[in-house]
């Protein structure tokens, strides 16, 4: 990487669509907030891309002509942590499943709105590029929430709550990524561990429990979102 | 022989006090008797033994078959001419006895196979039924096979090793072929496999490979098995009329849905593209001269019409998937509470500040269902009461647990049903009188009734004793949710502060 590469501070993005009129809009939006635009019509040229021009995120449809999406996504994940967010349509949640689980960073459903697609843009870069002088984030703060995780403390509009080790685990799970959506098989993996992947109702019943000490009206939450069929995402900060 | 003899012994015994005359009486008795016994042919033999041994024993000179009185060769005579004629009278008549018996059986036969063919609508069914029941009938082994493409006969039911040899192979198939029983002309031995074709129609359905476990293929038994044949081929030929009319009336049901669906689309369709057409070509060629205001309003058009059809599609596609039935439901264990808050984050933009008034009791065990589509049924109604009442008036969310199921309600504080429409909306494409104002195509509801019926359950529609539209889903929890250990050394006192 050259020195005014690495100097650049304008964000490159590789928009990864076979459809021009997709390409053409995300073009559009995308250039009035000030990112570069890389274009790809297939996986194939997606992953020379990536690899030739180093962009800080991708934005990757699913139906590619050549290759499935998740396979590029395992393809990119062997030499290089980009963010990559996925596009796709909103019936296909084991599509969604398994390029998350192949590393994709977030999805967002097919049609979505440009306010949308920045705000998880800025949520996957922020993974990549934390605050100067922020280092490792040790708080964070969504709505009435504040999870501190160096004195590993949860507060509730300034009010400490107490939490199982279990909820704790699976609290912080979600806060740091906060904003990205995480599978069920992640969660589970990452709080009860490998031999519970398949254990999807140890998940609802503790993100149950979070909700009731967490969220006002626990049926209409605020923080702790649930992706029917496939997975949950703590609020954007 | 046996016969005879027994009779010359009684006629021994009552030679002291009878007739002669009326010996010959006892020795007539005889034959009848071998007649019905043995039939025609040793009835005639014991006639000639009879007068042979009635000559021999009684007629002087005893104990030779020299004859004294020439008046005793007309005796002789007319012994033998009744003895024949009635032994073959007696034997014909046990014949057709024998035959009306074996006619029968073979009509009882046939009629418990036809009785037990016809509640059957499939194919297979008739297949096994049929294969086990000649086996039966006729004491034999059976195979109902089809020859596939490479001449081997594929057994489709009963006797798997009945047909092995390629010549055996070979004649089921010129059965099916020629539509003409074989097996007969090839003497495999005294047992030979015989192929009945299964023709119906102008239909071969498959062909009877049968051998009888016992004794060879008499005439009788071979017309058996073709009438059981024929009783087969027709109960398959019924079967595949019946599945044409089936097809036949499910296209024309097709057909009708289509149309439904065409007309209701193509005009729900074009409506949203008509605007976004129109907001979009102002804002390209009229840009200079649009105030702001002007532009965002456009603006705003174009995604509101826009999501509006990505609803529209999103139905559709649901309906279209739900009846093909190529959308499959994945039943997991989940929280209510979590399908209902995933509903209504989702609809957090369009209900704004409407007051949603949620009544979900704190201890509701896990239920068993697919949270995706679950999901879509208390977002499209949650989405429909909030479409049919006033934007101000709360909506009531609620749940409750009966017995091995549960409630679950969304109700609304509108104008609630018209008399009459509580089942009609459910079906594909009514809408309310009360919809002339909303758009849609009439699909939401009987989307939800479809994965509703999918789970097992049933959802009703009512208007409130005060004002407002009830909706009702009832689903099996669908037995005990899993256990989840509580956490190692945790206790109430982690509760929540």
């Amino acid at each position: 990487m050259s020195i005014e590469e690495r100097a650049r501070l304008v964000v490159r993005v590789l928009v990864v669509d076979d459809e021009v009129a997709i390409r053409r809009f995300l073009r559009a939006g995308l250039d009035v907030e000030a990112y570069e635009l890389l274009e790809a019509g297939t996986g194939q040229e997606a992953i020379t891309q990536a690899a030739m021009r180093a962009p800080d995120l991708m934005l990757l449809d699913l139906g590619l002509p050549d290759i499935d999406g998740f396979e590029v996504v395992r393809r990119i994940r062997e030499w290089s942590s980009l963010p990559i967010i996925v596009l796709s349509a909103r019936e296909k949640e084991g599509d969604k499943i398994k390029a998350l689980d192949a590393g994709a960073d977030d999805y967002i459903t097919k049609p979505f709105s440009m306010g949308e697609l920045l705000a998880r843009i800025r949520v996957a870069l922020r993974r990549n590029h934390p605050a100067a002088g922020d280092g490792e984030e040790s708080v964070v703060e969504v709505g009435d929430l504040r999870i501190d995780f160096a004195r590993r403390c949860v507060a509730l509009a300034g009010v400490e709550v107490k939490l199982t080790p279990i909820e704790y685990r699976l609290l912080i799970a979600l806060a740091r990524r906060a904003g990205r959506v995480m599978t069920r098989e992640q969660l589970l993996r990452e709080v009860w561990g490998p031999a519970y992947t398949t254990q999807h109702h140890y998940l609802r019943v503790y993100m149950a429990q979070l909700r009731h000490k967490l969220e006002r009206t626990p049926a209409r939450p605020r923080v702790l979102l649930t992706e029917p069929g496939v997975g949950y995402r703590l609020r954007e900060p | 022989m046996l016969v005879v003899a027994l009779c010359t012994v009684a006629a021994a015994l009552m030679h002291r006090r009878f007739d002669l005359s009326n010996l010959t009486m006892v020795y007539l008795l005889g034959v009848v008797v071998t007649a019905v016994v043995f039939g025609r042919g040793p009835a005639i033999f014991a006639a000639i033994v009879s007068v042979a041994a009635f000559d021999f024993g009684f007629v002087p000179p005893q104990f030779t078959f020299r004859v004294s009185d020439t008046q005793y060769l007309v005796t002789f005579a007319v012994m033998l001419i009744v003895a024949v004629v009635t032994g073959t009278l007696t034997a014909r008549l046990r014949e057709q006895l024998d035959e009306s018996r074996r006619r029968e059986r073979r009509t009882a036969a046939l009629y418990r196979l036809s009785h037990e063919l016809v509640p059957l609508s499939l194919p297979d069914h008739v297949l096994a039924v049929s294969a086990k029941r000649i086996g039966e009938v006729l004491g034999a082994r059976v195979a109902l096979v089809r020859p596939d493409a490479g001449g081997v006969a594929v057994v489709l039911a009963g006797d798997e090793l009945l047909i092995r040899m390629p010549e055996e192979h070979a004649a089921a198939r010129r059965a099916f072929e020629n539509g003409e029983i074989a097996g007969l002309d090839h003497e495999a031995g005294d047992r030979p496999l015989l192929h009945v074709p299964l023709v119906a129609g102008l239909q071969t359905y498959g062909v009877v490979s049968a051998q009888p476990s016992a004794g060879g293929w008499s005439p009788e038994r071979l017309q058996l098995l073709r009438m059981l044949a024929s009783h087969t081929a027709l109960a398959l030929e019924r079967c595949r009329l019946a599945e044409a009319t089936h097809v036949a009336k499910s296209q024309v049901d097709t057909e009708r849905t289509r149309s439904a669906l065409l007309s209701s689309v193509s005009h729900d369709l074009r409506t949203p593209l008509a605007a976004i057409t129109g907001a979009a070509t102002s804002l390209r060629d009229g840009s200079a001269r649009l105030d702001d205001a002007t532009r965002f309003e456009l603006a705003d058009t174009i995604a509101d019409e826009a999501q509006r059809l990505n609803r529209l599609i999103g139905n559709i596609l649901d309906m279209t998937r739900l009846e093909s039935g190529t959308l499959a439901v994945l039943k997991e264990w989940h929280s209510l509470e979590e399908v209902v808050g995933a509903a209504l984050v989702r609809l957090e933009a369009s209900l704004g500040r409407r007051p949603i008034q949620l009544r979900l009791p704190a201890d509701l065990p896990l239920v068993s269902l697919d949270d995706v589509l679950f999901e879509q049924v208390v977002w499209n109604l949650i989405e429909n009461a909030h479409k049919y009442s006033p934007a101000d008036s709360p909506i009531d969310v609620r749940a409750t647990l009966d017995g091995a199921f549960l409630d679950f309600e969304v109700a609304d504080h509108g104008p609630g049903l018209l008399p009459g429409d509580e089942h009609r909306v459910f079906d594909k494409f009514h809408r309310g009188a009360n919809a002339v104002h909303h758009q849609g195509a009439g699909l939401g509801l009987a989307i939800c009734q479809s994965i509703v019926v999918a789970h097992g359950g049933t959802i009703t529609a009512a208007n409130r004793p005060d004002g407002g539209a009830r909706f009702t889903v009832r689903i099996p929890i669908g037995g005990d949710p899993p256990v989840v250990e509580h956490e190692v050394g945790e206790s109430a006192a982690a509760s929540a502060s």
